[in-house]
């Protein structure tokens, strides 16, 4: 094997060792400031045993693919528009560039007036969280489309809709797709605020819930599993990214 | 088809200067006829090409594609560009049939078509792979291929074999003479290279620049296909040349 493959594991490796001496072994921090590798551990075990990490995980992940999902549907075509499109984009650009910066958890009032409690709120906000991300990488994409392409298409006939579809769309797909990564990452960060408002399941509940009983442990578990499916998301992305040739 | 230009002029404009591209070109060009526009970087013969394509506008003047006036792009006049312009992330095959399969046709008649073609220029092997596994020859082969497909009467064509090596160019160069006999297109060829124009063309339109007008039309009557060996070859390539080189 590879000794250049095992580098990414020195440093989790050595953060495990000074954190166990730093808990377990000398007793340097309380429980309650820092759990110990074995609370997390055993929290960890609790959960899984449970079921309630994977009901949890899976619970969290269909409000991300929600948030995703409509955020694409809204974001994709919009941005096929506003990239072909200079009038509309100039007549757009301003109210997207004071939108973008807001953070997604400030709509959470919002989201509670116009969608009550539960999970529909927590899709709005990581619809609001992943939304601009994919627009603005959609728009970049169909900008980015070689004007040899389009002429091509016209020459053999193509109309403007023949043009967006067949020419444009495709051509845009890997920046769509950087969109999307980017979007995914911000819709699992959003899951903790999202999840605040009467969720009474997900991960960021489980974060929520765990934190106010002090059981730091859970706490812990909540945050690394988020990290994983993270991780994990990412790198499914990138694989989509590299079966992308153009 | 016929393509008549008329009083064509064309300026553009950057950093607020303005510079004459073209300056009233009239050029006809009959019905089966291939012609050349030969002449130096900036005489405007390929936004002369563009404007007969209706790929961009002339500022006065009107080109009359078959007696209608040219107002945008249309299938009608095919366009084969310098740079490639095979969309990357459709196979050979479904490039070849991009234009057949915007019209009503059966998409199985289209398919038996398009594999009819590529096989008798040799490229049946190729039809499954993309473009970025081609070399430079094959895509711009390709490229002539999905425009002949879609049964343009015209071809327009920009330079589109000058990133070729020498070999690859004059047997493209053959193989465009096989095909224009074939289907009898009206072909406008562009090109800065005076023995690629004596080899193809009827009529070699020279053109000259600051301002980009027609300084003189040459036709070229050798039998085809010509030899460039010939005594006579050398000679019409010598006149052409001559015309060429006043400016330097």
């Amino acid at each position: 094997m590879n000794s250049r493959r095992l580098l990414p594991l020195i440093l989790p490796i050595a953060i495990i060792i000074v954190w166990h001496l730093i808990t377990d072994v000398f007793q340097l921090v309380t429980p309650y400031v820092l759990p110990s590798p074995t609370d997390v551990l055993m929290a960890a075990s609790e959960l899984i045993g449970s079921g309630r990490l994977l009901s949890d995980s899976i619970d969290t992940l269909f409000k991300v693919f929600g948030g995703m999902f409509f955020a694409s549907i809204v974001a994709i075509p919009l941005g096929i528009i506003l990239g072909w499109s200079k009038t509309l984009e100039d007549m757009a650009s301003f109210v997207i560039s004071i939108l973008r910066p807001i953070p997604p958890v400030a709509w959470i009032p919002f989201s509670i007036l116009w969608f009550g409690i539960g999970t529909v709120p927590a899709i709005f906000i990581i619809f609001m969280g992943c939304v601009f991300p994919i627009l603005v990488y959609t728009i970049d994409g169909v900008k980015r489309t070689d004007k040899v392409l389009i002429e091509a298409a016209q020459t053999l006939g193509a109309g403007d809709f023949d043009v967006l579809s067949k020419i444009i769309l495709p051509s845009s797909v890997p920046y769509i797709v950087s969109g999307l990564k980017v979007g995914v990452g911000i819709a699992l960060m959003c899951t903790i605020s999202a999840e605040m408002i009467g969720s009474s399941s997900g991960l960021g509940y489980l974060i929520l819930t765990a934190t106010n009983l002090f059981d730091t442990g859970t706490t812990v578990v909540g945050m690394l599993t988020i990290g994983i499916i993270g991780l994990i998301l990412d790198y499914i992305f990138g694989k989509a990214q590299d079966r992308i040739f153009w | 088809m016929s393509i008549e230009i008329k009083n064509i002029n064309k300026t553009y404009e950057s950093h607020g200067k303005k510079t004459t591209v073209l300056k009233d070109i009239n050029l006809d060009v009959n019905d089966g006829e291939l012609v050349c526009l030969l002449g130096p970087s900036g005489c405007g013969k390929t936004t002369l090409l563009r404007l007969i394509a209706g790929l961009e506008n002339a500022d006065s003047g009107e080109i009359y594609d078959d007696g209608k006036l040219v107002q945008g792009p249309s299938r009608d006049r095919g366009f084969i560009f310098q740079q490639y312009s095979l969309f990357p992330w459709l196979t050979v095959l479904d490039n070849v049939m991009f234009g057949l399969n915007l019209s009503d046709n059966s998409k199985e008649e289209n398919l038996k078509a398009a594999k009819r073609y590529l096989e008798r220029v040799g490229l049946g092997d190729v039809a499954d792979s993309y473009p970025h596994e081609l070399s430079g020859g094959m895509k711009q082969r390709v490229a002539i291929i999905r425009s002949l497909l879609n049964h343009t009467p015209v071809l327009l064509m920009d330079e589109p074999f000058s990133a070729l090596d020498i070999q690859n160019r004059h047997k493209l160069q053959e193989q465009l003479i096989g095909v224009w006999k074939r289907f009898e297109n009206t072909i406008v060829f562009v090109t800065h290279d005076v023995d690629e124009a004596v080899y193809l063309a009827d009529k070699v339109v020279v053109m000259e620049k600051n301002p980009g007008r027609i300084k003189e039309i040459v036709d070229i009557t050798l039998p085809r296909i010509r030899n460039r060996e010939s005594v006579e070859f050398i000679k019409v390539q010598n006149e052409v040349k001559e015309l060429l080189d006043v400016w330097d």
